[in-house]
Protein backbone atom coordinates (compact mmCIF):
# COMPACT_ATOMS: atom_id res chain seq x y z
CA UNK A 1 0.00 0.00 0.00
CA UNK A 2 1.45 3.36 -1.02
CA UNK A 3 1.14 6.49 1.11
CA UNK A 4 -1.34 7.92 -1.39
CA UNK A 5 -3.47 4.76 -1.26
CA UNK A 6 -3.41 4.71 2.56
CA UNK A 7 -4.39 8.38 2.77
CA UNK A 8 -7.13 7.98 0.18
CA UNK A 9 -8.57 4.93 2.00
CA UNK A 10 -8.43 6.72 5.37
CA UNK A 11 -10.24 9.75 3.93
CA UNK A 12 -12.99 7.50 2.54
CA UNK A 13 -13.47 5.91 5.99
CA UNK A 14 -13.53 9.32 7.62
CA UNK A 15 -16.18 10.61 5.22
CA UNK A 16 -18.34 7.58 5.95
CA UNK A 17 -17.77 7.00 9.69
CA UNK A 18 -16.63 10.32 11.19
CA UNK A 19 -18.47 12.96 9.21
CA UNK A 20 -18.08 15.68 11.87
CA UNK A 21 -14.28 15.41 11.80
CA UNK A 22 -14.29 15.11 7.99
CA UNK A 23 -16.41 18.25 7.63
CA UNK A 24 -14.23 20.18 10.03
CA UNK A 25 -11.18 19.08 8.03
CA UNK A 26 -12.68 20.15 4.69
CA UNK A 27 -13.69 23.51 6.22
CA UNK A 28 -10.12 24.25 7.28
CA UNK A 29 -8.55 22.86 4.12
CA UNK A 30 -10.78 24.95 1.86
CA UNK A 31 -9.53 24.75 -1.74
CA UNK A 32 -5.92 24.30 -0.65
CA UNK A 33 -3.63 22.06 -2.72
CA UNK A 34 -0.94 20.20 -0.78
CA UNK A 35 1.86 18.37 -2.55
CA UNK A 36 3.55 15.42 -0.85
CA UNK A 37 7.02 14.37 -1.87
CA UNK A 38 8.27 11.03 -0.48
CA UNK A 39 11.27 9.03 -1.76
CA UNK A 40 8.96 6.41 -3.29
CA UNK A 41 6.14 8.57 -4.60
CA UNK A 42 4.69 12.02 -5.08
CA UNK A 43 1.04 12.94 -4.89
CA UNK A 44 -1.29 15.83 -4.24
CA UNK A 45 -4.15 16.37 -1.80
CA UNK A 46 -6.74 18.82 -3.07
CA UNK A 47 -9.29 20.37 -0.72
CA UNK A 48 -12.90 21.00 -1.61
CA UNK A 49 -16.30 19.56 -0.71
CA UNK A 50 -14.54 16.22 -1.00
CA UNK A 51 -10.84 15.91 -0.32
CA UNK A 52 -9.13 14.15 -3.21
CA UNK A 53 -5.80 12.38 -3.43
CA UNK A 54 -4.44 12.83 -6.96
CA UNK A 55 -1.24 11.72 -8.69
CA UNK A 56 -0.67 15.17 -10.18
CA UNK A 57 -1.63 18.71 -9.31
CA UNK A 58 -4.50 20.15 -11.37
CA UNK A 59 -3.60 23.61 -10.09
CA UNK A 60 -0.58 25.32 -8.48
CA UNK A 61 0.62 23.62 -5.27
CA UNK A 62 0.31 25.99 -2.31
CA UNK A 63 1.85 23.73 0.36
CA UNK A 64 4.79 21.40 -0.18
CA UNK A 65 5.50 18.57 2.27
CA UNK A 66 8.67 16.49 1.99
CA UNK A 67 9.04 13.52 4.28
CA UNK A 68 9.33 9.72 4.26
CA UNK A 69 7.17 6.80 5.37
CA UNK A 70 9.19 6.03 8.52
CA UNK A 71 8.62 9.59 9.71
CA UNK A 72 4.88 9.31 9.00
CA UNK A 73 4.69 6.10 11.05
CA UNK A 74 6.78 7.62 13.86
CA UNK A 75 4.41 10.61 14.01
CA UNK A 76 1.33 8.37 14.11
CA UNK A 77 2.88 6.18 16.82
CA UNK A 78 3.89 9.18 18.94
CA UNK A 79 7.58 8.26 18.71
CA UNK A 80 8.22 11.64 17.13
CA UNK A 81 6.56 15.01 17.62
CA UNK A 82 5.77 17.25 14.67
CA UNK A 83 8.16 19.94 15.85
CA UNK A 84 10.91 17.35 16.37
CA UNK A 85 10.33 16.06 12.84
CA UNK A 86 10.69 19.58 11.40
CA UNK A 87 13.72 20.45 13.53
CA UNK A 88 15.32 17.08 12.72
CA UNK A 89 14.87 17.72 8.96
CA UNK A 90 12.70 14.65 8.67
CA UNK A 91 9.74 16.73 7.53
CA UNK A 92 9.93 19.92 5.48
CA UNK A 93 6.91 22.14 5.15
CA UNK A 94 6.96 24.98 2.62
CA UNK A 95 3.98 27.32 2.45
CA UNK A 96 2.87 30.88 2.92
CA UNK A 97 2.71 31.53 6.64
CA UNK A 98 -0.99 32.47 6.35
CA UNK A 99 -1.77 28.86 5.39
CA UNK A 100 -0.06 27.29 8.40
CA UNK A 101 -2.92 27.73 10.87
CA UNK A 102 -5.70 26.35 8.60
CA UNK A 103 -3.36 23.54 7.53
CA UNK A 104 -2.58 22.62 11.17
CA UNK A 105 -6.28 22.67 12.06
CA UNK A 106 -7.18 20.52 9.07
CA UNK A 107 -4.47 18.03 10.07
CA UNK A 108 -5.78 18.03 13.63
CA UNK A 109 -9.34 17.32 12.45
CA UNK A 110 -7.99 14.48 10.30
CA UNK A 111 -6.18 13.03 13.38
CA UNK A 112 -9.39 13.44 15.48
CA UNK A 113 -11.35 11.46 12.93
CA UNK A 114 -8.82 8.71 12.33
CA UNK A 115 -8.30 8.17 16.06
CA UNK A 116 -12.03 7.48 16.41
CA UNK A 117 -12.66 5.51 13.21
CA UNK A 118 -12.15 1.80 13.79
CA UNK A 119 -11.99 1.05 10.07
CA UNK A 120 -8.82 3.12 9.81
CA UNK A 121 -6.88 0.59 11.91
CA UNK A 122 -6.53 -2.11 9.22
CA UNK A 123 -5.47 0.58 6.74
CA UNK A 124 -2.75 1.76 9.12
CA UNK A 125 -1.67 -1.83 9.75
CA UNK A 126 -1.40 -2.53 6.00
CA UNK A 127 0.60 0.68 5.54
CA UNK A 128 2.84 -0.17 8.49
CA UNK A 129 3.42 -3.66 7.01
CA UNK A 130 4.46 -2.11 3.71
CA UNK A 131 6.92 0.13 5.55
CA UNK A 132 8.44 -2.89 7.32
CA UNK A 133 8.91 -4.69 4.00
CA UNK A 134 10.91 -1.74 2.69
CA UNK A 135 13.18 -1.52 5.75
CA UNK B 1 -8.18 -19.90 52.76
CA UNK B 2 -10.47 -17.23 54.29
CA UNK B 3 -13.97 -17.22 52.79
CA UNK B 4 -13.74 -13.70 51.32
CA UNK B 5 -10.62 -14.58 49.32
CA UNK B 6 -12.29 -17.73 48.06
CA UNK B 7 -15.23 -15.63 46.86
CA UNK B 8 -13.13 -13.15 44.86
CA UNK B 9 -13.61 -15.09 41.64
CA UNK B 10 -17.36 -14.49 41.88
CA UNK B 11 -17.20 -10.93 43.20
CA UNK B 12 -14.83 -9.95 40.39
CA UNK B 13 -17.01 -11.37 37.61
CA UNK B 14 -17.86 -9.32 34.49
CA UNK B 15 -21.01 -7.19 34.30
CA UNK B 16 -21.61 -7.29 30.53
CA UNK B 17 -25.14 -6.00 29.82
CA UNK B 18 -27.50 -8.42 28.06
CA UNK B 19 -28.10 -8.15 24.31
CA UNK B 20 -30.72 -5.52 23.57
CA UNK B 21 -29.95 -3.48 26.70
CA UNK B 22 -30.68 0.13 25.66
CA UNK B 23 -27.59 1.30 27.56
CA UNK B 24 -25.18 -1.07 25.78
CA UNK B 25 -23.43 1.73 23.92
CA UNK B 26 -22.26 3.39 27.16
CA UNK B 27 -21.14 0.18 28.90
CA UNK B 28 -17.55 0.20 30.16
CA UNK B 29 -15.64 -2.23 32.33
CA UNK B 30 -12.00 -2.97 33.13
CA UNK B 31 -9.75 -5.15 35.22
CA UNK B 32 -6.69 -3.21 36.31
CA UNK B 33 -3.47 -4.45 37.90
CA UNK B 34 -0.33 -2.67 39.12
CA UNK B 35 2.78 -4.57 40.12
CA UNK B 36 5.64 -2.84 41.91
CA UNK B 37 8.80 -4.93 42.11
CA UNK B 38 10.99 -2.94 44.50
CA UNK B 39 13.92 -5.36 44.15
CA UNK B 40 14.15 -5.05 40.36
CA UNK B 41 13.05 -1.39 40.18
CA UNK B 42 10.24 -2.41 37.83
CA UNK B 43 6.66 -1.12 37.72
CA UNK B 44 4.04 -2.87 35.58
CA UNK B 45 0.56 -1.65 34.61
CA UNK B 46 -2.01 -4.00 33.08
CA UNK B 47 -5.54 -3.01 32.11
CA UNK B 48 -7.96 -5.15 30.15
CA UNK B 49 -11.08 -3.21 29.22
CA UNK B 50 -14.37 -3.87 27.46
CA UNK B 51 -16.60 -1.16 25.98
CA UNK B 52 -19.88 -1.04 24.08
CA UNK B 53 -21.54 -4.10 22.56
CA UNK B 54 -18.74 -6.66 22.59
CA UNK B 55 -20.99 -9.18 20.86
CA UNK B 56 -20.53 -7.22 17.63
CA UNK B 57 -17.49 -6.51 15.53
CA UNK B 58 -17.98 -2.77 15.12
CA UNK B 59 -19.99 -1.57 18.13
CA UNK B 60 -17.77 -2.97 20.86
CA UNK B 61 -14.12 -2.92 21.71
CA UNK B 62 -11.64 -4.83 23.87
CA UNK B 63 -8.39 -3.10 24.79
CA UNK B 64 -5.26 -4.23 26.55
CA UNK B 65 -2.91 -1.71 28.10
CA UNK B 66 0.36 -3.39 29.07
CA UNK B 67 3.18 -1.14 30.25
CA UNK B 68 6.48 -1.47 32.04
CA UNK B 69 8.49 1.30 33.67
CA UNK B 70 12.13 1.18 34.73
CA UNK B 71 14.01 4.21 36.05
CA UNK B 72 16.83 3.95 33.50
CA UNK B 73 14.81 2.68 30.53
CA UNK B 74 11.51 4.53 30.84
CA UNK B 75 8.13 3.28 29.67
CA UNK B 76 7.76 0.32 27.32
CA UNK B 77 4.62 -1.22 25.87
CA UNK B 78 1.38 0.47 25.00
CA UNK B 79 -2.22 -0.01 24.00
CA UNK B 80 -3.49 -2.89 21.85
CA UNK B 81 -6.98 -2.38 20.41
CA UNK B 82 -9.26 -5.25 19.38
CA UNK B 83 -12.86 -5.40 18.23
CA UNK B 84 -15.43 -6.71 20.69
CA UNK B 85 -15.69 -10.12 19.06
CA UNK B 86 -12.00 -10.73 19.79
CA UNK B 87 -12.70 -10.89 23.53
CA UNK B 88 -13.57 -14.14 25.28
CA UNK B 89 -15.52 -13.43 28.46
CA UNK B 90 -16.87 -16.00 30.90
CA UNK B 91 -19.64 -14.12 32.71
CA UNK B 92 -19.57 -16.50 35.72
CA UNK B 93 -16.11 -15.60 36.96
CA UNK B 94 -12.78 -14.05 36.03
CA UNK B 95 -11.81 -15.78 32.80
CA UNK B 96 -11.01 -13.19 30.16
CA UNK B 97 -8.94 -13.39 27.01
CA UNK B 98 -8.12 -10.95 24.25
CA UNK B 99 -5.47 -11.34 21.56
CA UNK B 100 -2.76 -13.59 23.00
CA UNK B 101 -3.40 -12.44 26.57
CA UNK B 102 -5.61 -13.76 29.34
CA UNK B 103 -6.58 -12.97 32.92
CA UNK B 104 -8.01 -15.73 35.10
CA UNK B 105 -8.82 -16.27 38.77
CA UNK B 106 -8.83 -19.77 40.20
CA UNK B 107 -7.53 -21.60 43.28
CA UNK B 108 -7.13 -18.35 45.18
CA UNK B 109 -4.93 -16.49 42.71
CA UNK B 110 -5.02 -14.38 39.58
CA UNK B 111 -3.04 -15.66 36.63
CA UNK B 112 -1.97 -13.01 34.12
CA UNK B 113 -0.66 -14.38 30.83
CA UNK B 114 0.21 -11.35 28.72
CA UNK B 115 1.66 -10.72 25.26
CA UNK B 116 1.74 -7.27 23.66
CA UNK B 117 0.72 -7.35 19.99
CA UNK B 118 4.14 -6.11 18.82
CA UNK B 119 5.96 -8.70 20.96
CA UNK B 120 7.79 -6.01 22.95
CA UNK B 121 6.39 -7.14 26.34
CA UNK B 122 5.30 -10.47 27.76
CA UNK B 123 4.53 -11.74 31.25
CA UNK B 124 3.42 -14.77 33.18
CA UNK B 125 2.38 -13.69 36.67
CA UNK B 126 0.59 -15.21 39.67
CA UNK B 127 -1.05 -12.68 41.98
CA UNK B 128 -2.23 -13.97 45.35
CA UNK B 129 -4.64 -11.66 47.22
CA UNK B 130 -3.30 -10.78 50.66
CA UNK B 131 -6.29 -8.69 51.75
CA UNK B 132 -10.03 -9.00 51.65
CA UNK B 133 -11.60 -7.19 48.69
CA UNK B 134 -13.69 -4.06 49.09
CA UNK B 135 -16.77 -3.58 46.96
CA UNK B 136 -18.16 -0.10 46.23
CA UNK B 137 -21.29 -1.12 44.32
CA UNK B 138 -23.52 1.92 44.73
CA UNK B 139 -23.59 3.42 41.22
CA UNK B 140 -21.42 6.41 42.09
CA UNK B 141 -22.51 9.17 39.66
CA UNK B 142 -19.94 10.33 37.07
CA UNK B 143 -21.27 12.79 34.50
CA UNK B 144 -24.49 11.42 33.05
CA UNK B 145 -23.62 7.87 34.10
CA UNK B 146 -22.35 5.84 37.03
CA UNK B 147 -19.41 3.67 38.06
CA UNK B 148 -18.83 0.78 40.47
CA UNK B 149 -15.59 -0.43 41.98
CA UNK B 150 -14.09 -3.58 43.42
CA UNK B 151 -10.65 -3.32 45.03
CA UNK B 152 -8.03 -5.80 46.18
CA UNK B 153 -5.46 -3.40 47.67
CA UNK B 154 -2.59 -5.83 48.17
CA UNK B 155 -1.61 -8.97 46.30
CA UNK B 156 1.69 -10.79 46.26
CA UNK B 157 3.03 -11.17 42.70
CA UNK B 158 5.42 -13.83 41.43
CA UNK B 159 6.52 -14.88 37.97
CA UNK B 160 8.33 -13.08 35.17
CA UNK B 161 8.07 -10.13 32.83
CA UNK B 162 9.94 -10.02 29.50
CA UNK B 163 10.89 -6.56 28.28
CA UNK B 164 12.33 -6.80 24.77
CA UNK B 165 14.91 -9.57 25.14
CA UNK B 166 15.34 -9.21 28.92
CA UNK B 167 13.45 -11.39 31.34
CA UNK B 168 12.86 -10.07 34.87
CA UNK B 169 11.84 -12.63 37.50
CA UNK B 170 9.95 -11.55 40.58
CA UNK B 171 8.93 -13.18 43.85
CA UNK B 172 6.62 -11.50 46.34
CA UNK B 173 6.36 -8.17 44.51
CA UNK B 174 3.69 -5.75 45.76
CA UNK B 175 0.59 -5.65 43.57
CA UNK B 176 -2.82 -3.96 43.45
CA UNK B 177 -5.99 -4.87 41.59
CA UNK B 178 -9.24 -3.10 40.91
CA UNK B 179 -12.23 -3.67 38.70
CA UNK B 180 -14.52 -0.87 37.55
CA UNK B 181 -17.75 -1.17 35.66
CA UNK B 182 -20.75 0.94 34.78
CA UNK B 183 -22.13 3.25 32.12
CA UNK B 184 -20.74 6.67 31.24
CA UNK B 185 -19.49 8.77 28.36
CA UNK B 186 -15.87 9.91 28.18
CA UNK B 187 -16.01 13.67 28.03
CA UNK B 188 -18.91 14.04 30.45
CA UNK B 189 -18.38 16.47 33.31
CA UNK B 190 -16.30 14.33 35.68
CA UNK B 191 -12.77 13.51 36.69
CA UNK B 192 -11.05 11.60 39.45
CA UNK B 193 -7.87 11.16 41.44
CA UNK B 194 -7.02 7.68 42.55
CA UNK B 195 -3.97 6.17 44.17
CA UNK B 196 -2.68 3.25 46.15
CA UNK B 197 0.26 2.03 48.15
CA UNK B 198 0.27 -1.73 48.74
CA UNK B 199 2.14 -3.02 51.79
CA UNK B 200 3.49 0.44 52.51
CA UNK B 201 4.89 -0.64 55.86
CA UNK B 202 4.13 -3.02 58.70
CA UNK B 203 1.77 -2.17 61.52
CA UNK B 204 2.05 -4.51 64.48
CA UNK B 205 3.62 -7.14 62.23
CA UNK B 206 0.95 -6.89 59.51
CA UNK B 207 1.23 -5.08 56.14
CA UNK B 208 -0.46 -1.68 55.86
CA UNK B 209 -2.10 -0.92 52.49
CA UNK B 210 -3.90 2.23 51.37
CA UNK B 211 -6.27 3.20 48.56
CA UNK B 212 -7.25 6.82 47.91
CA UNK B 213 -10.14 8.00 45.74
CA UNK B 214 -11.63 11.39 44.89
CA UNK B 215 -14.34 11.61 42.23
CA UNK B 216 -15.07 15.16 41.10
CA UNK B 217 -16.49 17.27 38.31
CA UNK B 218 -14.04 18.33 35.58
CA UNK B 219 -13.03 21.51 37.39
CA UNK B 220 -12.55 19.60 40.63
CA UNK B 221 -15.04 21.88 42.41
CA UNK B 222 -17.85 19.39 43.19
CA UNK B 223 -16.82 16.23 45.02
CA UNK B 224 -19.00 13.14 44.47
CA UNK B 225 -16.84 10.77 46.49
CA UNK B 226 -13.71 11.20 48.60
CA UNK B 227 -12.19 8.44 50.69
CA UNK B 228 -9.03 6.87 52.03
CA UNK B 229 -9.31 3.19 52.89
CA UNK B 230 -6.62 1.53 55.00
CA UNK B 231 -6.07 -2.20 55.44
CA UNK B 232 -3.95 -3.93 58.08
CA UNK B 233 -3.21 -7.49 57.07
CA UNK B 234 -6.29 -9.00 55.46
CA UNK B 235 -8.80 -6.69 57.13
CA UNK B 236 -10.02 -3.16 56.48
CA UNK B 237 -8.70 -1.19 59.46
CA UNK B 238 -10.07 2.30 58.85
CA UNK B 239 -12.22 4.04 56.23
CA UNK B 240 -11.70 7.78 56.21
CA UNK B 241 -14.71 9.50 54.66
CA UNK B 242 -14.70 12.87 52.92
CA UNK B 243 -15.18 15.03 56.02
CA UNK B 244 -12.08 13.42 57.58
CA UNK B 245 -9.76 14.17 54.64
CA UNK B 246 -7.94 17.27 53.48
CA UNK B 247 -6.00 17.22 50.21
CA UNK B 248 -3.90 19.80 48.39
CA UNK B 249 -2.39 19.61 44.90
CA UNK B 250 0.60 21.83 44.20
CA UNK B 251 2.78 22.63 41.21
CA UNK B 252 2.82 20.96 37.79
CA UNK B 253 4.77 17.84 36.92
CA UNK B 254 7.55 18.92 34.52
CA UNK B 255 8.94 15.58 33.36
CA UNK B 256 8.33 14.12 29.92
CA UNK B 257 4.87 12.58 29.60
CA UNK B 258 4.57 9.89 26.95
CA UNK B 259 1.07 9.68 25.43
CA UNK B 260 -0.77 6.65 24.12
CA UNK B 261 -2.07 6.20 21.55
CA UNK B 262 0.71 8.13 19.85
CA UNK B 263 -1.69 9.88 17.48
CA UNK B 264 -2.87 11.93 20.50
CA UNK B 265 0.14 14.18 19.97
CA UNK B 266 -1.17 15.07 16.51
CA UNK B 267 -4.62 15.80 17.95
CA UNK B 268 -3.34 17.91 20.81
CA UNK B 269 0.36 18.75 20.59
CA UNK B 270 0.33 20.86 23.77
CA UNK B 271 2.50 19.81 26.70
CA UNK B 272 0.63 17.80 29.36
CA UNK B 273 -0.06 20.20 32.22
CA UNK B 274 -2.69 18.34 34.22
CA UNK B 275 -0.43 16.36 36.56
CA UNK B 276 0.44 17.92 39.93
CA UNK B 277 4.06 18.00 41.09
CA UNK B 278 2.94 17.03 44.59
CA UNK B 279 -0.10 16.03 46.62
CA UNK B 280 -0.38 16.50 50.37
CA UNK B 281 -3.09 14.65 52.20
CA UNK B 282 -4.21 14.55 55.82
CA UNK B 283 -6.78 12.07 57.14
CA UNK B 284 -7.93 12.18 60.74
CA UNK B 285 -10.52 10.34 62.83
CA UNK B 286 -10.25 10.38 66.62
CA UNK B 287 -6.70 9.32 67.51
CA UNK B 288 -6.04 7.95 64.03
CA UNK B 289 -3.98 10.26 61.84
CA UNK B 290 -2.31 9.89 58.45
CA UNK B 291 -0.20 12.61 56.91
CA UNK B 292 0.90 11.74 53.40
CA UNK B 293 2.73 13.41 50.53
CA UNK B 294 3.10 11.98 47.03
CA UNK B 295 5.69 13.14 44.49
CA UNK B 296 5.49 11.55 41.02
CA UNK B 297 8.73 10.74 39.19
CA UNK B 298 7.25 9.22 36.01
CA UNK B 299 4.06 9.83 34.08
CA UNK B 300 2.24 8.52 31.05
CA UNK B 301 -1.02 9.73 29.55
CA UNK B 302 -3.69 7.48 28.10
CA UNK B 303 -5.73 9.76 25.85
CA UNK B 304 -9.29 8.75 25.02
CA UNK B 305 -11.34 10.63 22.39
CA UNK B 306 -14.31 12.35 23.99
CA UNK B 307 -17.67 10.78 23.28
CA UNK B 308 -19.33 14.16 23.72
CA UNK B 309 -17.50 16.17 21.04
CA UNK B 310 -13.96 16.78 19.81
CA UNK B 311 -10.93 16.56 22.07
CA UNK B 312 -9.43 14.09 24.48
CA UNK B 313 -10.05 12.82 27.99
CA UNK B 314 -6.72 12.54 29.80
CA UNK B 315 -5.99 9.55 32.02
CA UNK B 316 -2.66 10.44 33.60
CA UNK B 317 -0.89 7.47 35.15
CA UNK B 318 1.96 8.36 37.49
CA UNK B 319 4.44 6.40 39.57
CA UNK B 320 6.30 8.03 42.42
CA UNK B 321 7.08 8.10 46.10
CA UNK B 322 4.57 8.29 48.92
CA UNK B 323 5.75 9.44 52.33
CA UNK B 324 3.45 8.41 55.16
CA UNK B 325 3.55 9.37 58.82
CA UNK B 326 1.05 9.14 61.65
CA UNK B 327 -0.64 6.75 64.04
CA UNK B 328 -3.26 4.08 63.43
CA UNK B 329 -4.89 2.03 66.20
CA UNK B 330 -2.08 3.16 68.49
CA UNK B 331 0.74 2.09 66.13
CA UNK B 332 3.01 4.90 64.89
CA UNK B 333 4.54 4.74 61.41
CA UNK B 334 6.84 6.80 59.21
CA UNK B 335 7.83 5.42 55.82
CA UNK B 336 8.48 6.30 52.16
CA UNK B 337 7.37 3.74 49.56
CA UNK B 338 6.83 3.51 45.82
CA UNK B 339 3.19 4.14 44.93
CA UNK B 340 0.89 4.97 42.03
CA UNK B 341 -1.59 7.80 41.48
CA UNK B 342 -3.88 8.46 38.53
CA UNK B 343 -5.40 11.82 37.60
CA UNK B 344 -8.34 11.86 35.21
CA UNK B 345 -10.05 14.89 33.74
Amino acid sequence: MTSAEALSAALAVLRRDELAAYTRMTDWLGRMTVGFDLPEESFVVRGGKDVLVLPEAPQPIEVKVRTDRDTVIALIDGDLQLLEAVEGRRLDLVADVSLMVPLARAARAFAEGTARARRVRPILEAYRQKCREHM
Amino acid sequence: MPLALEAIGGIDRPHVPPSGDPALSTYKEWWHFNIIDDAAGLDVIVNLSLTGDIRTGDEGQANLIFLSLEADRGWRGGLDVFDGLSATVDERGVDLAVGQSSIRYSDGCYRLWLRSANGQLAADLRLVPATEPMLVWKDTPIGSGHINWMIVPYLSASGWVRIGERRVSMEGARAYHDHNWGHWRWGDNFGWDWGFCAAATELGGEPLSLVYDRTVDRRGARVAEHSLAVWRGEQLLRFFARQMIRVRHSGTYRGHVRRIPGVSDLMDPARVATIPARIDLTARFGEDLIEASYIPDAALQIAIPRETGFGLVELNETMGWLTLAGTLAGWPFNVTRRACFEFVG
